[in-house]
């Protein structure tokens, strides 16, 4: 289980100071699929980079499994190895290929040996990649690019996934596909998955819990428990998801409009 | 049909790279005819200006004499530069993995960059003699700051999202350099590599005017001083070939390694 316990963060500038997060209280059990939504600049992104410890809290801890973690205490190798990191483009370094790319934190993780590499081709046969797995990153389509980037944060195995709004860049109906598979492949493997996005409909449908963020300084507003009978394509029919999407509308919408007045 | 794809393909390259080339020659034949047309009309002595004819011809019967000079000049440039290469990127490295050597070396090499080379020819030949050594020594000064500072400025311009896969994995910063910083830092490294050609080619040739008896350089002095023009232009056309050749070889070479990115 993935806790933050009254997370907030400063980013310290030379003009002025940014509270970017204010007072962060989360929880991810084991498997869940969390969603957080909110506008642009509500610190989203900030909360999972505190979770991989890419950015230090400023003040409050985060708690994975009972191991703590805070502003001056390093994270230990073994638990970042049990996350993977989905970046909001698909971040291929152009200089490897589409296998070499995924097969990089195998080599950062020092996962050697046959096993590891059969595994990687493994998951590139699954998300039909085989055919680009020899090319280069700059000729491959943005939603192929994308799910390279998606396989690469799953080579080693990891069970918590961080995603920064991953599908964000791609059309309505590319992305539609990718939250599927999305879908598929954590039913499969049972990890808990953090994503991150702004599209209420994305997250309704993916989530079984959603935190609502607003802005100015980035905040959790409200916390909601998605219960769909199915995620699929019948979902977007289900009253319900209407009834969460509005939810969700409604609470953004009250705190921009408390703040327009 | 695929066939005839290939041929079209074929024949539209041959058809670019035959205009390139024409393009590119242009010019330094329209320069040398119209050279030639010159001190043809003006009955130009042969001491003063001579002729491009007379020049290729001098280059083609003087070989043999010049054949020493040019390995001299040819062999100094390439190793004082692949030396300044070495030490250029290895310093580069070394700041990135401890910036205290580049508080302390960092002024040094800004004043390497600033100093005028032919202040220093002088005290080198004073102090290693007129051979090689002191022209080496020259060619290294002159040209590995240049790449020091380049490969620097790249390190420190990587992209950061690149950069931010690795910490997402807490790569070490060994990993971080060979699998991240020193693979995007090449473009920029080649910037300096590029320069560094320019600038060793010059350093050479000045050293080897300023003292000595070996070299183009010192050919040159020796050739003008018995009024043999020809000789002493055809060293000229030596040295600019040699540089058009190692800048284009420096080029292609960045070309090929950078082609993905």
């Amino acid at each position: 289980m993935m806790e933050l316990i009254n997370v907030s963060k400063r980013f310290i500038a030379r003009r002025e100071d940014l509270l970017a997060l204010s007072g962060i209280n989360m929880r991810v059990g084991d498997g869940e699929f969390v969603c957080v939504v909110g506008p642009s600049g509500c610190g989203k992104s900030t909360i999972i980079r505190i979770i991989n410890d890419i950015i230090k809290p400023s003040s409050g801890r985060v708690v994975v499994d009972g191991f703590t973690y805070e502003k001056n205490a390093p994270i230990p190798h073994k638990l970042i190895r049990r996350m993977g990191f989905i970046f909001q483009i698909p971040n291929l370094y152009p200089w490897l290929t589409v296998r070499e790319n995924i097969r990089l934190p195998l080599d950062i993780f020092g996962l050697r040996g046959q096993k590891w590499m059969n595994h990687a081709d493994f998951l590139i046969e699954k998300a039909g990649l085989s055919s680009c797995a020899d090319q280069y990153p700059g000729s491959l389509s943005q939603g192929m690019s994308q799910r390279a980037g998606v396989v690469r944060a799953m080579v080693h195995k990891p069970d918590i996934l961080l995603m920064d709004e991953p599908f964000g860049a791609l059309d309505e109906r590319t992305r539609e596909r990718m939250d599927f598979e999305l879908l598929d492949i954590w039913r499969e493997n049972g990890m808990s998955v953090v994503f991150i996005t702004h599209n209420i409909g994305e997250a309704v449908l993916l989530a079984q819990r959603i935190y609502i963020m607003a802005t100015a300084p980035g905040r959790i507003i409200d916390t909601l428990r998605v219960d769909l009978k199915k995620r699929d394509m019948s979902s977007f029919e289900d009253a319900r998801f209407e009834e969460y999407s509005s939810r969700i509308n409604n609470a953004i919408g009250n705190i921009l409009l408390e703040k327009a007045v | 049909m695929e066939k005839t794809a290939d041929e079209a393909r074929t024949r539209l390259y041959l058809r670019d790279a035959f205009r390139h080339i024409a393009a590119q020659a242009a010019l330094p034949v329209i320069a040398l005819a119209l050279w030639h047309v010159s001190v043809t009309w003006f009955d130009v002595p042969e001491w003063q200006i001579p002729s491009p004819p007379a020049i290729i011809k001098a280059m083609g019967a003087d070989f043999r004499a010049i054949l020493p000079h040019l390995i001299t000049t040819y062999g100094n440039v390439l190793v004082g530069f692949t030396m300044a290469a070495a030490i250029g990127i290895a310093l580069a490295i070394a700041i990135y993995f401890n910036a205290s050597v580049g508080i302390a070396v960092t002024p040094f090499i800004n004043l390497m960059c600033i100093m005028p080379l032919i202040t220093l020819v002088p005290l080198l030949m004073l102090w290693l003699g007129f051979g090689s050594k002191a022209k080496l020594v020259a060619v290294v000064i002159q040209s590995f700051p240049i790449i020091n500072l380049n490969a620097l400025s790249a390190f420190a311009g990587v992209n950061p999202l690149r950069l931010e896969l690795m910490e997402s994995m807490k790569a070490t910063k060994y990993q971080k350099m060979r699998c991240c910083i020193l693979p995007d830092s090449l473009p920029g490294i080649f910037t300096g590599v590029k320069l560094a050609a320019v600038l060793a080619l010059t350093a050479e040739v000045t050293s080897e005017i300023t003292g000595g008896n070996a070299g183009l350089g010192a050919r040159i002095i020796q050739y003008t001083q018995y009024m043999k023009m020809p000789q002493a232009f055809a060293c000229v056309f030596y040295i600019a070939a040699f540089g058009l050749i190692f800048y284009q070889s420096l080029s292609f070479i960045e070309r090929k390694l950078t082609k993905n990115y």
